[in-house]
């Protein structure tokens, strides 16, 4: 069953709202730039793509739940107040509120519980963690309840805060690269690493437009699927992501002819980049525009999916195609379209990829929502 | 359309020790019983990067329950879901003091890939084939049946062919595992899931001896000694998360 997106937020190291998010996104504009909230004297990077703004200070929360609190807030923005309605609450993450872990209790479900508690939802409310394709498993996982659950709204999306230990971590993978992260580039040298949150609200499809809702775009389609390969590296051959995006497509119930354009987890690592060209080549059979925001945000981690999506839905429903940040040359060997400027765009449907340490992969089909 | 659910195995591993299609053995400590007639972790799993605890003990006890299978292996379109709420915290821990001891440059790159709360369930899935959706799931103490519900909710669909699902707390004040591999209903069917339910804070409390997942496992236990009959396991806890599962059987073994 197809659900609409009626709302949505978002918070990434431009600054919090849709309106920052998209500017930044059609004038390839990065926000990589040096770390400022720790130290990094030692490490192969100093670069990350930080949230400067200031946060709201919910007593006693993780910034991670901050930056959930304050998307979400922008998606409340504007919502007409609604008595009655059974809320869920479906967030991806990987480390939750990581600086609360001395302190007992649910440190990954966090910010969910907190968010869920804003809300005084009543449905189900989860956390999701599926490494880098958390948020897109928490998506999909909204998709599901949509279908099987009585709710009439799920708020779905991923958050991440940046930590030291995770920054130390992806140096010790030699992961980091010390320039801002390029996707497809020629010259790409690995990933940077961003904080943010993402925030987009679910309701079945009949019922948004039985309310009048104006429906941002609709996520049609949700697959999952796991390499068994590997830990850390993606499987060469691309299967498992391929896997996920076949079952997104067959959920959607549409073939690769009617996907528009593909939004890659395109996090700049050599295997990565590689591997989606050669997903692209395998599943769509020809040259398809691709896009990529992470020269734009840095890698999100548990985030990146949410925010994946919502640049899909405000691209889909603008009308419009954005070029990858700090890309200069495309890798000759990747068969692929990108823009060089942002543009218009006639694009219906997208298909969206993440891939994640564990080989787990997970992939959505969103829709244009206006006209449908 | 949507199918029946009958949960095919269960295994737990407790303080007590392991039980595989019967009742969690009774509990006698804080940490997992030793299970001297395990199979060792490089027999198991020759790729696995790093023999820690977690991995160790989900593997060898998923290793049983595959075993259990009529059919041998459970690959291809399986999908693993685990609720849990202490998630890695066993691996930060590890990689946290390897941060404070030798510097912030010089952590373990082997450890710091299990401080994800999926880690332990990707080497399961690298160990047995398995191909389908990996996650875990946290929701308060009904962690656990909340992703026994998932499971459920994939298989009914037909999204899904098989899941193994339940719940993991390690490196905590009480060490446990317990799962259940959920199938399409089949003729000769073992015990079936009849409903499952999810919410947050409508429920008042209803503190449980066990943890809910074995509370659910020796129930089945109860259940598969008897022809017919059926039982509803709940949790819920202090924050609001709250699930229920209602289980039934009709007829043995086959």
């Amino acid at each position: 069953m197809p659900a609409a997106i009626t709302s949505a937020g978002i918070i990434t190291g431009h600054g919090l709202g849709k309106r920052a998010f998209l500017s930044a996104l059609l004038e390839g504009k990065s926000a990589i730039r040096q770390v400022m909230r720790f130290p990094t004297g030692g490490l192969c990077s100093n670069l990350a793509a930080e949230v400067l703004d200031s946060l709201g200070d919910e007593a006693g929360s993780s910034r991670a739940c901050q930056l959930l609190l304050s998307a979400a807030n922008e998606a409340l923005h504007n919502r007409p107040s609604e008595t009655g309605v059974r809320r869920g609450v479906v967030i991806g993450t990987t480390k939750g509120g990581f600086e609360l872990r001395e302190r007992p209790g649910d440190v990954l479900g966090e910010p969910a519980q907190v968010l869920a508690k804003h809300l005084e939802a009543t449905g189900p409310v989860r956390t999701i963690s599926a490494a880098c394709a958390s948020s897109t498993a928490a998506i999909g996982e909204g998709l599901r309840l949509i279908e099987s659950s009585n709710c009439d709204e799920i708020w779905v999306g991923g958050t991440e805060a940046l930590h030291s230990f995770v920054y130390s971590g992806f140096h010790a993978l030699k992961a980091l690269s010390t320039r801002p992260a390029a996707p497809f580039d020629r010259k790409r040298t690995g990933l940077s690493l961003g904080e943010g949150a993402g925030i987009l609200v679910l309701e079945p499809l009949s019922l948004a437009r039985e309310k009048g809702r104006k429906i941002l775009a609709i996520v049609e389609g949700y697959g999952g699927a796991c390499d068994a390969q590997n830990q850390v590296s993606p499987d060469p051959s691309v299967r498992g992501l391929i896997s996920a995006c076949r079952l997104a497509l067959r959920d959607a119930a549409v073939g690769p002819e009617s996907i528009d354009r593909y939004h890659a987890h395109g996090t700049g690592t050599l295997q990565n980049d590689r591997a989606e060209a050669l997903l692209c080549h395998e599943l769509f059979g020809k040259r398809i525009p691709v896009c990529a925001v992470k020269g734009c945000v840095g890698h999100t981690l548990g985030a990146a999916g949410a925010i994946d999506a919502i640049a899909a839905v405000l691209l889909l429903s603008l009308g419009m195609v954005a070029p990858i940040a700090n890309l200069e040359e495309l890798d000759p060997r990747m068969e692929i379209e990108v823009a060089e400027r942002a543009g218009t765009s006639s694009a219906q449907r997208v298909l969206l990829g993440t891939a994640g340490f564990g080989g787990i992969n997970a992939a959505l089909v969103i829709a244009r929502g206006a006209d449908r | 359309m949507r199918v029946d659910v009958q949960i095919s195995h269960f295994a737990t591993w407790t303080s007590g020790g392991v039980a595989v299609d019967s009742a969690p053995v009774a509990e006698s400590g804080r940490q997992l019983a030793k299970w001297p007639d395990a199979p060792d972790l490089a027999r198991i799993h020759p790729k696995g990067r790093k023999p820690l605890f977690s991995v160790q003990a989900l593997l060898q006890l998923t290793y049983a329950l595959d075993s259990s299978v009529d059919r041998g292996s459970v690959s291809g379109r399986t999908s693993v879901i685990l609720g849990t709420l202490a998630g890695c915290a066993e691996t930060d821990r590890q990689f946290s003091q390897s941060l404070l001891e030798r510097g912030p440059a010089f952590g373990s790159p082997t450890t710091f890939v299990y401080t994800l709360p999926t880690a332990a369930l990707a080497e399961v899935a690298i160990a047995l084939n398995i191909k389908g959706e990996v996650l875990t799931v946290s929701a308060g103490n009904a962690s656990g049946l909340t992703a026994v519900a998932m499971a459920a909710d994939r298989i009914s669909s037909g999204n899904c062919a098989a899941c193994i699902c339940g719940g993991m707390e390690l490196g905590t004040d009480r060490d446990w595992i317990a799962l259940f591999l959920l199938e399409p209903s089949k003729p000769g069917r073992r015990s079936q899931l009849d409903s499952w339910e999810t919410g947050f804070g409508q429920l008042p409390r209803q503190p449980l001896e066990y943890p809910a997942p074995l509370e659910l496992a020796t129930q089945l236990a109860l259940l598969s000694n008897s022809k017919t009959g059926s039982g509803r396991t709940a949790s819920s806890d202090g924050v609001g998360y709250w699930a229920s599962l209602t289980v039934s059987r009709m007829g043995r073994d086959q």
